[in-house]
């Protein structure tokens, strides 16, 4: 079966610095891997080589078999890829409602329009209550991004992720800064997404989201160090090292 | 019937009866100057206010296009021929000036559309051959569109109001189009734009492309308007002026170009025949309004409006929001 | 033969004097990441104010002394009452500095008029230089001279001093120089009048041979954003080159193709903005 995320052998460096160092990858379709490593481990870059926000000086990335590297961002999205990002980026002033048509516009031959008032396409509205709805932002859809909550924004972003029905999905430290019950629901969230959907999620927060990790990565200095099962990775005493051992 | 509805009827009927109220030629003049430069602004602001990009060269979209016209008809095409060619033309520099102003952002992009501006104008004041540098070039009559004369000073408001309004309108729908919200977006978070599958490039030079189209309308009609074209009318100043026309009614808003037009074409006319300088007055109010008004006049007064009508409303405010920005 | 060799002389003056101009806008713009639109109006404030101290019998060096102080002072007060309101929105700033640009070209309008004010080179300056059967004109060369004192003095502010190892850092990457304690707002105001100083002198120093005339401003602008863009912004170096490279297109041009004066200027910095936007020695990405 053709794997939904093939990384070979990736690197990058950033003048002297080595942030990614022969990193390979392979995710199932279907798959909850999770990624973890302390800080500076290269998580973040890791995505960032995957959804081509940076170009890698050697290796590939491959979406289904297909190959990635010469494909702009916005085309990767078009082959199925999604991204949320540790830091918020969403659209502050406008609606909650917007924030999601936007990005169902993204995979939409509509978005070259210049002349239908998006307002009167009440089939993407409607759409886009329907992905709040999923993550439990329905009643707070009418409002702007700057009234709701950081928990309800965290959410936004994957209704915005989710509503494109990607193929994979990247997670970027869904669950950061958020309290004890909005974890909660987050995780929540993560297992109602269906098959489908392969997850690749970068979490710093181990207990949440250990449970959810079937297979994990951990990465430390841009490396490698470990992969396997859940359990395969909690039993390896390199683990322990890693995370003790500064 | 809706609020908006009557309150552009009302506005409409106002100004189609500005030239039977006011009976001065040199107001109805005015006031079609006017309505070009403010059509100049709305098409600027596609991409200050909507785009996020500022732009110090588009007063040459104008040029071009009037200096095209005027070319054009002097090498034979009949009227109309030459003011769709100068239009074309015009529109593909535009396409050719994104390209590379769109190399670069922030401050990289104001200094090449600053520079081609300069080209632009360079070659309209030294290509003596085809332009007659300073001298400018002369336009021998207005044209007869549809047979409709409109040499006299209210037939051609009356043309220019008509073909203003249009050109509002079909702005307007972009405004409100589905590429509208893409390209504010695009504004608004680039990088997030292209995880969701826009092309920003694309839709920055889209935006680009239609700003020059409708730069260069108001071209013609300013070259029909003035029957004379010169490069002053194309000089870094006018682009000046044209974008602080659109900054200080007020970037983030569709009519705030519109209210700046108005302001700065009357003030100019007002300052010009009192003293002779007016470019002091533009530089200082261009740093006045970027010092303390960078918002522009119009959301200041709609704010104003809005709680004078009601009392402030209650707003949950949960982690820290993004600054907002000035234009 | 002779037309080479005065044209090449030329050119090495006007580049002297175009490190004078440039040297402080591409600090300023590496370090405070502004183009100061208004940088041509402070050298040709410069050359009015030489001119008027010349024109009620002011010693030479008195004069390009004075407009130096002057425009410095010009510089400051709008540094620290204007740009500084705006500190962090950089597009704001560059359009504050081009709203100054025509108070300050208007203003001289009307303070010198329209026609052009001359100023005399220095009486022991105006013999000619006699060397191997030329003769080189030897006001030129002492201009030549005092820009490259400039440099080297420049090079030692840069590199020898504390000042301009703080000058450097905050180019290099501004936040971590504010992290690590630099006064940043002060550096600002320091660079900024450095540059306006420099400009003031070049302008008087440039006085005898450009004179002072309205439109001076806009047609020393352009040269100093093609050798900043050229040699990149908030490098020495590359003002330095870019500076001499510049005074040869531009004389050379002028003199060859008076017609395509425009392009030769703009084409090239159009065209390294486009496919080089940091210049040929610059960190700094525009």
């Amino acid at each position: 079966m053709t794997p939904a995320l093939e990384v070979s052998r990736l690197n990058k460096r950033f003048g002297g610095l080595p942030a990614t160092r022969e990193v390979s990858l392979t995710v199932m379709p279907g798959e909850r891997r999770l990624i973890i490593g302390p800080n500076g481990a290269g998580k973040t870059t890791l995505f960032n080589l995957i959804t081509g926000d940076l170009t890698p000086d050697a290796g590939s990335v491959k979406l289904f078999g297909q190959e990635l590297l010469k494909i702009p961002t916005q085309q990767r999205v078009h082959l199925g890829l999604a991204r949320t990002y540790q830091i918020l980026t969403l659209f502050p002033k406008e609606t909650l409602t917007h924030n999601v048509v936007l990005a169902l516009l993204g995979l939409d031959k509509m978005r070259w329009n210049v002349w239908t008032m998006l307002g009167r396409q009440s089939q993407l509205y409607d759409a886009a209550r329907e992905a709040l709805a999923l993550v439990g932002l329905g009643d707070v859809a009418h409002r702007t991004v700057t009234e709701t909550s950081y928990g309800e924004r965290r959410r936004l972003e994957m209704a915005m992720a989710l509503a494109q029905k990607p193929k994979v999905l990247l997670l970027d430290e869904p669950l950061a800064g958020l309290s004890q019950e909005e974890r909660g629901q987050v995780r929540e969230l993560l297992t109602k997404v269906p098959r489908d959907v392969t997850i690749v999620m970068i979490e710093h927060d181990m207990d949440s989201a250990l449970a959810f990790a079937e297979r994990i990565t951990l990465l430390h200095y841009g490396e490698v160090i470990v992969e396997g099962t859940r359990a395969e990775v909690v039993a390896d005493p390199r683990t322990k090292e890693v995370y003790l051992g500064e | 019937m809706k609020r908006g509805a009557i309150v552009l009827i009302v506005i409409a009927a106002v100004l189609i009866a500005v030239p039977l109220v006011i009976r001065n030629e040199f107001y109805i003049n005015l006031a079609s100057q006017i309505l070009i430069y403010a059509l100049l602004a709305v098409s600027l602001n596609l991409l200050l206010g909507y785009g996020g990009m500022v732009s110090l060269g588009h007063a040459s979209f104008l040029g071009l296009t009037a200096y095209a016209t005027i070319l054009f008809f002097t090498w034979g095409a009949g009227h109309f021929t030459a003011a769709i060619l100068a239009i074309v033309f015009s529109t593909l520099c535009g396409a050719l000036f994104g390209v590379l102003a769109l190399r670069a952002t922030g401050i990289g992009f104001l200094m090449i559309t600053l520079a081609l501006g300069q080209i632009v104008w360079g070659i309209a004041y030294r290509a003596n051959m085809l332009t007659d540098g300073d001298n400018g070039l002369r336009f021998p009559a207005r044209p007869s569109p549809f047979g409709i004369d409109i040499a006299s000073a209210p037939k051609f408001y009356w043309f220019t109001l008509i073909v203003f309004a249009l050109a509002l309108f079909v702005i307007w729908r972009l405004t409100q189009s589905p590429f509208g919200a893409a390209l504010q977006g695009a504004r608004d978070q680039p990088r997030r734009m292209r995880m969701l599958g826009h092309n920003v490039w694309l839709i920055q030079w889209f935006a680009f492309v239609l700003a020059a189209f409708w730069g260069s309308v108001a071209g013609l009609l300013y070259v029909y308007y003035n029957l004379f074209i010169s490069p002053h009318a194309i000089s870094l100043q006018q682009s000046a002026e044209v974008l602080l026309m659109a900054i200080l009614g007020g970037a983030s808003t569709f009519t705030g170009p519109i209210v700046g037009a108005i302001i700065i074409t009357l003030v100019k006319n007002l300052v010009s025949s009192y003293v002779d300088r007016w470019n002091t007055l533009l530089g200082a109010i261009f740093v006045i309004v970027i010092l303390f008004m960078p918002f522009g006049l119009v959301p200041g007064v709609k704010q104003l409006w809005a709680r004078w009508q009601r009392p402030a409303k209650k707003v949950t405010v949960a982690a820290p929001d993004k600054p907002e920005c000035a234009p | 033969m002779q037309f080479w060799i005065i044209q090449t002389l030329n050119s090495i003056a006007f580049g002297g004097l175009l490190f004078l101009l440039s040297s402080g806008f591409s600090l300023a713009f590496g370090l405070m990441r502004i183009p100061n639109l208004a940088h041509g109006g402070f050298f040709m404030l410069g050359a009015y104010f030489g001119a008027t101290i010349t024109h009620f019998g002011g010693n030479f060096w008195v004069a390009v002394l004075g407009a130096g102080l002057g425009v410095g002072l010009i510089g400051i007060l709008f540094e620290r009452f204007i740009l500084r309101r705006l500190a962090g929105n950089v597009q704001g700033q560059v359009l504050v500095t081009l709203g100054v640009s025509f108070i300050i070209a208007d203003l001289c309008l009307m303070i010198w008029t329209g026609d052009p004010w001359t100023v005399p080179a220095p009486p022991s300056l105006r013999p000619p230089l006699l060397f191997g059967g030329f003769a080189f004109p030897t006001f030129r060369l002492v201009v030549l001279g005092i820009a490259l004192v400039t440099a080297v003095a420049l090079y030692f502010l840069m590199d020898r001093t504390r000042l301009g190892a703080m000058i450097r850092a905050g180019v290099d990457d501004m936040e971590m120089a504010r992290g690590v304690g630099i006064p940043v707002s002060l550096l600002f105001t320091v660079v900024f009048c450095l540059g306006a100083v420099l400009a003031g002198l070049g302008g008087t120093l440039g006085a005898p041979m450009l004179n002072a005339y309205p439109g001076l401003d806009s047609d020393m602008l352009p040269l100093a954003l093609i050798v900043v863009i050229l040699g990149g912004a908030g490098s020495l170096v590359g003002a330095f080159v870019g500076s001499f490279a510049v005074g040869f297109l531009y004389n050379f041009g002028i003199a060859l193709f008076p017609d395509l004066a425009y392009f030769i200027l703009f084409l090239p910095m159009v065209l390294v903005l486009v496919f080089m936007p940091q210049g040929l020695f610059g960190r700094v990405p525009t």
